[in-house]
């Protein structure tokens, strides 16, 4: 499965960083390939647009809303909180695969 | 560019009996280190970030927050032996990262602090933290693989 994912938070210096090393160990875990854009206060890098025409489902982990949401209108949906991706990235991963399932 | 990580920012055995108070004790070795302008005003910037969501979890927490107050990118890293409640509902603290910087941080440094981030999700990184014997190596493994 090919995921792509957003995560963001209020301040932009934490958790939207964490949120992202922890969505991206739980999809390798789980032996799926993850794009994860930082919308975060660093510099901002978008996902490539062909990254996300061949990805299989969305994440967003964000508090803030997802600056340029439209690039993502394609694809299933999954939305948590940034925390919720700290605290149990691989049930959001597994949410993701059940979506994506149903979907077929 | 200022280093992020220093010895006189960490605290093996940080004091208070609530959070406030080890948010306070922390931004005091900000202060001391000349890295900030306004101390009280840069704890009040760190409790109002915590009031939103607190960022206690897994035995660590991480207040942060981007301040006028903050001259100089910083992480201070607390560690106690007796937990203390950060609001996570999965035990207290016994490492804490206060993370602070200015309103109008730079690439590099967030960058860094990103980078910081990222392995606070590391469970080793963390056991390194906890099991270092002093400041010296405590910032030997937040400064490992660093280019700076």
């Amino acid at each position: 499965m090919k995921i792509v994912a957003v995560t963001s938070c209020p301040t932009g210096i934490a958790h939207t960083y964490m949120a992202a090393e922890a969505l991206e160990r739980a999809a390798k875990k789980a032996g799926h390939e993850i794009v994860v854009e930082t919308q975060g206060a660093g510099g901002k890098k978008n996902i490539p647009a062909d990254v996300i025409a061949a990805a299989d489902v969305a994440i967003f982990a964000a508090d803030l809303p997802v600056r340029e949401k439209e690039r993502f209108a394609k694809l299933p949906l999954i939305e948590a909180q940034v925390k919720s991706a700290i605290k149990d990235a691989a049930k959001i991963i597994a949410e993701a695969e059940a979506l994506v399932s149903a979907k077929g | 560019m200022e280093a992020i990580f220093t010895e006189e920012l960490i605290d093996l055995d940080v004091k208070g009996e609530t959070k406030a108070d080890v948010i306070a004790a922390l931004a005091h070795l900000v202060d001391a280190a000349g890295r900030t302008s306004d101390v009280n005003a840069l704890i009040a910037d760190v409790l109002a970030r915590e009031a939103i969501m607190p960022t206690g979890f897994e035995g660590v927490a991480i207040p942060h927050a981007r301040s006028a107050a903050c001259t100089a990118a910083s992480v201070v890293v607390g560690r106690r032996k007796e937990g203390i409640d950060f609001g996570a509902d999965d035990g207290d603290a016994n490492l804490i990262f206060m993370i602070v910087a200015p309103a109008d941080g730079d690439d590099a440094h967030l960058t860094i602090l990103a980078a910081l981030a990222r392995r606070i999700i590391d469970e080793d990184f963390r056991a390194a933290l906890l099991n270092a014997t002093d400041a010296a190596e405590v910032l030997a493994v937040l400064t490992q693989g660093d280019a700076e």
